[in-house]
């Protein structure tokens, strides 16, 4: 569906792939990104990236990058740079599938993929390094409060937040009907002196 | 008066302050609906796998997530500016006042075509054996008339400061060299109270407003 085609004119820096959408052609090699000569062993080193990798479709988002992510299963390129015994092992997959033993399937999906989906998916562990931050960092906390309460914090009490203080507070509140309608004094029993029974 | 661990607003003492603790109302449950949406839309994209992640444009979605809102915003919009204007309507005061701002204190001043009375209104420091409440009593409150329109003019004599009193819904700025004007009208008799809200110096904290509203019988 997309041609990688080389947008940089230097040959022996890095070379950045720009993706133009184009009619479809067969999937890009870096000897048809390149231009002209196949790629040599010795330019693999002028592509960091992909070295002597085969690009094999458009990826994630054109970038000839290797990813591994459930969702996206196809990367742009493959795993492992090609060898001669993986290119004999893709000759012969070309013929009947049968012939060949579980290993050198394994061994050809290894070379294209770094990880199967369920190596991806699996659980990692992460949580508990998490969860033991988060703790350390809560009882860290708690230390310190402590720490402020008995060394710093040492004025004494204010004698209006007693509860004697309070309780007189709120016999003027509702002697001055605060909050009659819903707040406090509407509890309050004007007649009989005391607190609504309901 | 706010008791300890009050959250909402003081019970409404005035006529617009309820109808301020109602709209008030309205809009939270408005407010706590759109949040809850959004709270459940936030959760759904995240941990939907259904999600297409390829989607870059949709006309109908734009379209409803532009006329929804404003729907909701007519809907918030009209109570509002009723109450809005609501409150600026100063129709036949049967009292005016003047409230003129000081460093700290407030001065008060009746006056009519036949009568002109005015005094300070300074914070009493609170006492560790008498009950006052902390930073809020004063030793002359200002005493009005229940049932009746009153029209404050509010002003100030050196800085900004700001008459307010919330349980009766009523706040304006005491500017030097302007008269703003506030109306309100209550039926319950009682003592409110209210603080300078405009900093003004070292002692805005200590500057507090109470008003005493006495039955019009006993006003006269």
């Amino acid at each position: 569906m997309f041609k990688v085609i080389s947008s940089s004119v230097c040959k022996k820096s890095l070379t950045r792939f720009s993706i133009v959408a184009q009619a479809h052609t067969a999937a890009a090699t870096p000897a048809a990104a390149h231009g002209h000569h196949a790629v040599t062993f010795k330019q693999a080193d002028v592509y960091p990236r992909v070295g002597n990798r085969e690009i094999v479709g458009f990826g994630r988002n054109g970038e000839p990058t290797y990813f591994d992510a459930p969702d996206c299963p196809c990367p742009a390129v493959r795993w492992r740079e090609e060898t001669p015994e993986i290119k004999a092992l893709r000759e012969k997959a070309k013929g009947d599938w049968s012939n060949m033993t579980v290993a050198e399937k394994k061994a050809l999906y290894r070379a294209d993929f770094r990880s199967t989906l369920s190596e991806m998916t699996a659980p990692d562990g992460e949580w508990k390094f998490t969860v033991g931050a988060l703790l350390a960092a809560i009882g860290a906390s708690i230390w310190g409060y402590y720490f402020f309460v008995k060394a710093i914090y040492k004025s004494p009490k204010l004698e209006s937040s007693s509860a004697e203080h309070q309780a007189r507070m709120l016999e003027r509140m509702i002697a001055e009907g605060v909050g009659r309608v819903e707040g406090v004094s509407s509890k309050w029993d004007y007649e009989t002196g005391t607190w609504k029974k309901n | 008066l706010s008791v300890w661990g009050q959250l909402n607003l003081q019970e409404g003492m005035s006529t617009i302050m309820e109808l301020m603790n109602y709209f008030h109302d309205y809009m939270m449950i408005i407010l706590v609906l759109i949040m809850t949406f959004v709270t459940y839309l936030f959760i759904f994209v995240i941990t939907s796998p259904r999600l297409d992640k390829y989607t870059v444009d949709s006309r109908i979605l734009e379209t409803v997530w532009t006329i929804v809102p404003m729907v909701i915003l007519l809907f918030m919009a009209f109570p509002s500016l009723y109450l809005l204007y609501l409150m600026e309507d100063v129709s036949n005061p049967n009292l005016m006042v003047k409230v003129v701002g000081h460093q700290w204190y407030w001065e008060y001043q009746y006056s009519n075509s036949w009568f002109n009375y005015g005094f300070d209104s300074y914070m009493v420091y609170e006492k560790s054996d008498s009950p006052l409440f902390h930073s809020l009593d004063v030793d002359n409150r200002l005493v009005l008339p229940t049932n009746a329109n009153i029209l404050f003019l509010v002003t100030s004599a050196d800085v900004l400061h700001s008459w307010a009193v919330p349980t009766l819904g009523i706040k304006t700025d005491a500017i030097p060299g302007r008269l703003n004007y506030l109306s309100t009208m209550t039926p319950y008799s009682g003592v409110y109270y209210g603080q300078c809200s405009e900093i003004c110096g070292s002692n805005h904290s200590f500057m507090p407003i109470v008003l005493e509203f006495i039955p019009m019988a006993n006003y006269l």
